[in-house]
């Protein structure tokens, strides 16, 4: 069964599929959406850890069911069934109307200037594919501000004296202190650091039609009942609606991308809610479902004019996955420290981002993290603690509220060996090869990681904690901030896309998620993502032409 | 339907301070309790209660059996994802009446207190059953802790009786 044609086809409704949908919806384009999970409510908000996206298994899908995945540390292993959040090697994102960004943290950073010149600035590093991008800072900069306004992004222009230029500040105020931010914030400058107030994607004033956060504990892995969080369910796809150009079409899985006979995409094949199978024509193919799924969706999609995969004449689709390691530092205290104020991150600090220390390329930023919640706490003990019982209890109550967590995010280092390729054996509700994950850390990562948990228990000792300690780092997996499989590059022999997110093999094909990422920077990913995104539509926008490109490359 | 009513008469029963810690008694028989059950047979919730009470014990506030961690593990059993677990807590449970007996000669809810804990460490290292065993342990700990810190409309937590215990206002 087929529909009309429709000018283009945006696979996935999270962070980079609700920008480009709006916004080439809005410059006029017929555009349909395709969404496998469905849409969520605000009202179908709980305050619980147990309906949230961190809960087991996650409140806001993919379904463990119809969507398992295979994973295993390297190649010399067989892969085994992981399902999001029952398995800690893949989870976390969800399969919702809003992609990840329907129950995000929303922190909104941009990247550095280094972190899209990883190989310039710190040289080859055995192992690892470090690489340049084929864009720079100053490149994306209109597109960041671009994504701060449209989306509303809050923070304080300035106050990170480690940021880049920027051309206008934020949109919004920073979040306010809280407690915790006040024990940091004063410890930090003591110790000669600099802190400032982190840019989160959470409204602190009304704007665009939505209110200001109320400042619930109930935040990280929560869709906000007040829509404060600048999600994309929020704010662009009612904007990409409300043009009468876009159709989304939730429940929906794609599972191929249909070429031609000339071996050019045209459509897509889907199953809806039913499981009924259907095709839609489009002449331009946006794909935006995660580096996992879009690397697949391509690697599904082989055909006699493809052998590889849609767009993977380099090989490359699938390589690179990447993910950030964990720096996560916790401390306790012998007073009462208020956390009822969210959603919790109130200062951040940089110095140990790019700081160039011996051998550590990269790092990560340090922060206040969010507002902690009980089952949370009761599964975060120092070593030696017990992990149940009389003693856990007492621990429980006498320290929920004597209590620093410090979180980052830290920069990995790309390898071509951590993939996403086609399991052999495991099929999806739909029949199709479900992702097989390959990803383990390489030393570096974990040098990495190791230096900034040094950072954060200096930063909590200074505090005054009276005791200390931090996160341990699994082998390998890929989480909520996955990306890489199809990098961005100059060379078509070694890279997916070009500097516009345009594959390299055929014209009317763009990937604008994660999967584009050259390297992961010590920074969440998702204002980058939608910066590109913003980047990618405003060259289809400039550059599409009745059903095909202007000017047509060789 | 039936069962609903047992099992909310139960809780409801069981919250409160002292009162509670009375009504345990009569209401805190290994039958009584798979009354409330839908899942497990009444050995299999004897032993998961005493389990998940060893978890989190009663103290000046409520321990896993006065809030009914039972039932939120009967529910998840036969819940939408049960079938993630079912086979893990029969198993499991079988090793832990397995390993007690080697013991102690007894099944895991006829041990002392004291045997109970050493029980339950021994499945914890790895010591009693291998990996298989620690596996179990962290599937039935993070379950009973869920249920208990979990929020109140899970029915683990009666009362936001640990949310109160804790300080934390939700």
């Amino acid at each position: 069964m087929a529909s009309k044609k429709v000018n283009v086809i945006v696979v996935g409704s999270g962070a980079g599929g609700g920008v480009v949908a709006k916004e080439l919806a809005a410059a006029g384009l017929s555009v349909v959406v395709f969404e496998r999970g469905r849409m969520q409510g605000a009202d179908e908000f709980n305050h619980s850890e147990l309906g949230s996206q961190y809960s087991v298994p996650p409140a806001y899908g993919p379904s463990v069911f119809a969507n398992p995945r295979t994973f295993r540390y390297t190649d010399r292993e067989v892969a085994h069934l992981v399902y999001p959040g029952v398995n800690q090697e893949y989870g976390k994102t969800a399969a919702a109307v809003g992609g990840g960004t329907l129950a995000y943290g929303g922190a909104a950073w941009r990247f550095k200037k280094e972190d899209f010149r990883m190989k310039s600035t710190y040289g080859a590093i055995a192992g690892t594919s470090i690489e340049d991008w084929p864009i720079s800072y100053d490149d994306l900069e209109p597109f960041y501000q671009k994504a701060e306004y449209e989306l509303g992004v809050s923070g304080l222009a300035g106050a990170d004296p480690f940021a880049e230029p920027r051309k206008k500040p934020y949109p919004l105020p920073p979040l306010p202190i809280n407690p915790q931010g006040e024990i940091v914030r004063d410890a930090g400058l003591r110790l000669g650091w600099h802190p400032f107030p982190p840019p989160f994607a959470i409204l602190t004033e009304p704007y665009k039609g939505r209110s200001a956060c109320i400042q619930c504990v109930w935040c990280l892995a929560h869709v906000c009942e007040v829509e404060a969080k600048s999600g994309t369910q929020a704010t662009m796809l009612p904007l990409a609606l409300k043009t009468g150009k876009c159709e989304l079409r939730t429940n929906s899985f794609v599972t191929r991308i249909l070429t031609d006979n000339r071996g050019r995409p045209n459509g897509v094949q889907y199953y809806d809610a039913q499981k009924q199978g259907h095709e839609q024509q489009a002449d331009l193919i946006i794909v935006a479902c995660s580096a996992t799924e879009s690397a697949r969706l391509l690697l599904n999609s082989a055909n006699e004019f493809h052998p590889r995969g849609l767009g993977n004449s380099s090989g490359q689709v699938g390589r690179n996955l990447n993910d950030h390691t964990g720096g996560d530092t916790y401390g306790l205290f012998d007073r009462d420290i208020p956390h009822d104020k969210g959603p919790g991150p109130s200062i951040a600090f940089n110095d140990w981002n790019h700081s160039h220390a011996p051998g550590i390329p990269g790092g990560g930023y340090i922060y206040n993290y969010y507002c902690t919640l009980p089952i949370e706490f009761a599964g975060t003990r120092p070593p030696g603690e017990a992990a149940w019982g009389k003693s856990h209890k007492s621990f429980q109550k006498k320290y929920f509220h004597r209590y620093i967590h410090l979180g980052s995010n830290c920069q990995a280092m790309p390898q071509e060996k951590n993939c996403v390729d086609l399991d052999p054996k495991v099929r999806d509700a739909w029949g199709m090869p479900v992702a097989r994950i390959t990803h383990s850390w390489c030393e570096t990562d974990i040098n990495i990681a190791n230096f900034v948990m040094d950072k954060g228990e200096q930063l909590l000792k200074e505090a005054g904690a009276i005791k200390t300690w931090r996160g341990v780092n699994s082998r390998g997996g890929v989480n909520d901030h996955q990306n890489g499989t199809c990098r961005m590059g100059n060379d078509p022999k070694t890279s997916v896309v070009n500097r516009y997110c345009q594959s390299h093999d055929v014209d009317n094909l763009f990937i604008t998620d994660g999967s584009v990422l050259v390297t992961d920077a010590g920074f969440n990913p998702s204002l980058t993502i939608q910066a590109l995104s913003f980047w990618a539509a405003d060259y289809i926008n400039k550059e599409w032409q009745g059903s095909a490109f202007r000017n047509k490359r060789s | 339907m039936g069962e609903d009513i047992g099992r909310r008469r139960f809780i409801k029963c069981a919250a409160g301070s002292t009162v509670a810690l009375a009504s345990m008694q009569v209401f805190g028989t290994a039958a009584d309790h798979a009354r409330g059950c839908k899942y497990f047979n009444v050995a299999q919730a004897a032993t998961v209660n005493a389990i998940a009470e060893q978890i989190v014990p009663a103290d000046d506030s409520p321990g896993a059996h006065e809030a009914g961690i039972l039932f939120y593990i009967d529910g998840l059993l036969n819940g939408r994802y049960g079938g993630f677990y079912r086979e893990r807590y029969e198993s499991g449970l079988k090793l832990i009446d397995r390993f007690s007996r080697g013991q102690f000669h007894k099944d895991f809810v006829n041990l002392n207190s004291d045997q109970q804990i050493s029980v339950l460490k021994a499945l914890e290292s790895g010591s009693a059953a291998g990996s298989e065993g620690s596996r179990f342990f962290v599937l039935i700990l993070r379950h009973t802790i869920e249920g208990y810190y979990g929020d109140p409309e899970h029915h683990g937590n009666p009362g936001n009786a640990s949310w109160r215990m804790i300080g934390f206002e939700g």
